[in-house]
């Protein structure tokens, strides 16, 4: 009997080395889903890091001179043709044309500089011919008021077009591209008109028939009154007119926005010490949930910044199934060469006694951002912007479940069960579409980072990323 | 590849490493799994569980040992704590009733070793696991009671009752397979 013993038990551990079965193909996707958690954060890194670069290069881009370089030859035609375009019946009654030099043009390049400085009058030649123009403080009356008063000194439209020829000929003849030549300048926008204006350091040249130079006020060109008036800048090549609405967002004004933002976040798990929190169980993986959130803001307009607070209600709802499984991992009484780990507890299908359903946890925080949104390219009535935001938030209402780690169990959820504040950090582009002086509305891709939803001292640390479209509109006063 | 390079490349995070570490092992540690499990779906679970304890402790196998070897415990301490907490498993080795069996030799009629695993997956959860950790595994009474959170003489007394019942079967799936040709 006891060799019948033996030969069953030799042949029992002999079957058992042997005994093999093929798992099935979801067995490695589900580990495969646990053990590379982190790549959806990963990937989100990605994302970020590429829009940040996008925002940039866009921005490099942008403020990177596009204008070729003057040489010292063409701006002295450009002296050259002031003259010659006065001489015709165009010319205004004091006698002054002006034209709009850019200042990076010619302080840049000393050459030009002393070129054009022999074509202007002794008396004039230091450098306040170069003023900085400001638009601080200007009611649109001054405005109207200084509109009348320049149009009064510059040629109007329909004496430029008798002089039109002339001065299109003459600027042929010296190989140069006029108001007329056929690629014209194109004529600025709204957003670009309120970008001009809220340059202070803007620098403008006139040259008059005797050479003198007399600074030209362009604060006009913001402040005019949105009705359609023709307003002329400056006499010369670079005439513009105003025909526009001034967008909302100039400089200088309040503005309030209130909006919508459907969002769907991605969650990721971080386990502390020798916890292990297994999300995914078989087929049935947690999963977010598309939330709705509502902002209302106010802000101020600094130059091309806008800076803005106001209230944030945001939603975050995740599904997991029911039956969850914890660990909490230790060394094992086992020894060995390397003793494997061991679970030594664990939480495992308890949710409300369902182990097949599913349970929707929600969390409401309300939060008061700090924000700020920095202007990066303007066409027409279409801004788009880089915005950068801080949020504190409170959470204010908690449903679902969370695993409770001193009974091993899934517990009902209350506000004092998970940390009360939190805070996010957001990234946005910004595009806002202005329909007139007041009203905008704007659409940007949002992605924004969420600390742990658990305690300090909570062994799991849970974070959501919302990323979302934030759909809003914007009343500046 | 050995077993050590392939955990090198699993720690650097290759997912082709860590795939082909898990189908050098999955087949014969869903055997093990089954061993304890009560089905073939469990046992898969037991398996995902141990799977993922493996990838994520894998830095604490120092490769003294076999690593086949190493897996193999995680797989039978997933599978224990999960029987555990599933089923009581120590109120149910206490309240299985004794059941005194005539002895049979199992010599008569050799039977393949998955017959062998299948009739010891028949075996009632509280004999099979200390008789999967006994005879099979190699671990003893003491170290089984630790586990279990058992008296060291339940498990002697367990595994008892379960050879003598895994022998009754065993004379029963003889004349059986003498009488019809297939097992009981």
């Amino acid at each position: 009997m006891t060799d019948d013993l033996h030969d069953l038990n030799e042949k029992l551990k002999r079957s058992a080395e042997e005994f093999s079965l093929t798992p099935s193909a979801g067995v490695w996707k589900n580990v495969e889903k646990e053990i590379h958690p982190r790549q959806r954060t990963r990937r989100l890194i990605f994302v970020l890091a590429g829009l940040l670069m996008l925002s940039g290069a866009l921005t490099w881009m942008l403020n990177s001179p596009a204008k070729p370089q003057p040489t010292a030859d063409n701006v002295n035609q450009h002296a050259a043709t002031a003259p010659a375009a006065n001489e015709g019946e165009s010319a205004p009654e004091n006698g002054v044309a002006a034209s709009t030099v850019d200042p990076q043009d010619i302080t840049g390049n000393p050459v030009a500089k002393e070129e054009v400085m022999k074509n202007v009058s002794p008396g004039n030649s230091q450098p306040d011919e170069w003023r900085d123009v400001t638009n601080k403080n200007r009611s649109p009356e001054q405005a109207r008021v200084n509109h009348n008063e320049t149009t009064d000194h510059a040629p109007g439209k329909g004496r430029r077009e008798e002089r039109e020829p002339a001065d299109h000929a003459m600027a042929e003849a010296n190989g140069m591209k006029t108001a007329q030549s056929p690629l014209p300048e194109p004529e600025p926008t709204s957003f670009q008109k309120a970008d001009i204006a809220n340059d202070n350091t803007l620098l403008t040249r006139t040259i008059s028939e005797a050479d003198t130079v007399t600074p030209i006020d362009t604060t006009h060109i913001v402040k005019a009154d949105p009705v359609s008036l023709p307003v002329v800048v400056s006499a010369g090549e670079n005439n513009t007119t105003v025909n526009d609405s001034v967008p909302s967002s100039a400089s200088g004004r309040f503005s309030v926005s209130i909006g919508v933002m459907p969002s769907w976040s991605l969650t990721t798990f971080t386990e502390k010490g020798d916890y292990d929190f297994v999300a995914n169980w078989r087929d049935s993986t947690e999963r977010d949930l598309p939330s709705m959130n509502f902002h209302f803001d106010f802000g101020y307009t600094f130059e091309s910044t806008y800076v803005y607070s106001g209230l944030r209600l945001v939603n975050y709802r995740t599904k997991m199934p029911a039956r969850q499984a914890v660990y909490r991992y230790d060394q094992g009484p086992v020894t060995g060469p390397t003793p494997p780990p061991v679970v030594v507890s664990r939480g495992f299908d308890t949710i409300n006694n369902d182990p097949d359903g599913m349970i929707t946890n929600q969390l409401m925080y309300l939060g008061v951002p700090v924000g700020i949104r920095t202007h990066l390219y303007t066409y027409r009535r279409i801004r788009f912007a880089a915005q950068f935001e801080f949020t504190c938030y409170r959470l204010i209402k908690t449903q679902g479940y969370f695993y409770d780690y001193s009974t091993h169990a899934y517990k009902s959820m209350g506000v004092g069960d998970l940390r009360s504040w939190n805070w996010s950090s957001r990234v946005a582009l910004h595009a806002e579409y202005a329909f007139n002086d007041r009203f905008a509305a704007a659409l940007s891709p949002t992605c924004t980072g969420f600390g742990s939803i658990y305690k300090r001292d909570y062994p799991l640390k849970q974070r959501f990323s919302p990323l979302g479209v934030e759909l809003s509109l914007h009343y500046t006063f | 590849m050995s077993d050590a390079e392939l955990v090198g490349l699993c720690l650097k995070g290759k997912r082709e490493a860590q795939k082909q570490l898990y189908d050098r092992y999955a087949s014969k540690m869903l055997g093990v799994c089954y061993r304890y499990a009560n089905s073939r779906e469990e046992a898969e679970d037991f398996l995902q569980e141990g799977f993922i304890l493996v990838f994520r402790k894998l830095d604490q196998w120092k490769g003294e040992g076999e690593l086949g070897a190493w897996i193999r415990r995680i797989m039978v301490n997933t599978s224990l704590n999960s029987i555990k907490s599933k089923h009581r498993l120590s109120e149910k080795l206490n309240i299985i009733p004794i059941d005194s069996v005539a002895y049979h030799s199992a010599s008569e009629e050799p039977l393949s070793g998955n017959e062998l695993m299948e009739l010891i997956h028949q075996l009632p959860i509280g004999y099979r696991t200390v008789f999967n950790l006994y005879a099979i595994e190699g671990y003893s009474h003491e170290e089984i009671a630790d586990m279990l959170g058992i008296k060291a003489g339940t498990s002697r007394s367990q595994f008892t009752r379960a050879r003598e019942l895994l022998m009754k079967r065993l004379g029963t799936n003889s004349k059986n397979t003498h009488n019809d040709g297939r097992l009981a």
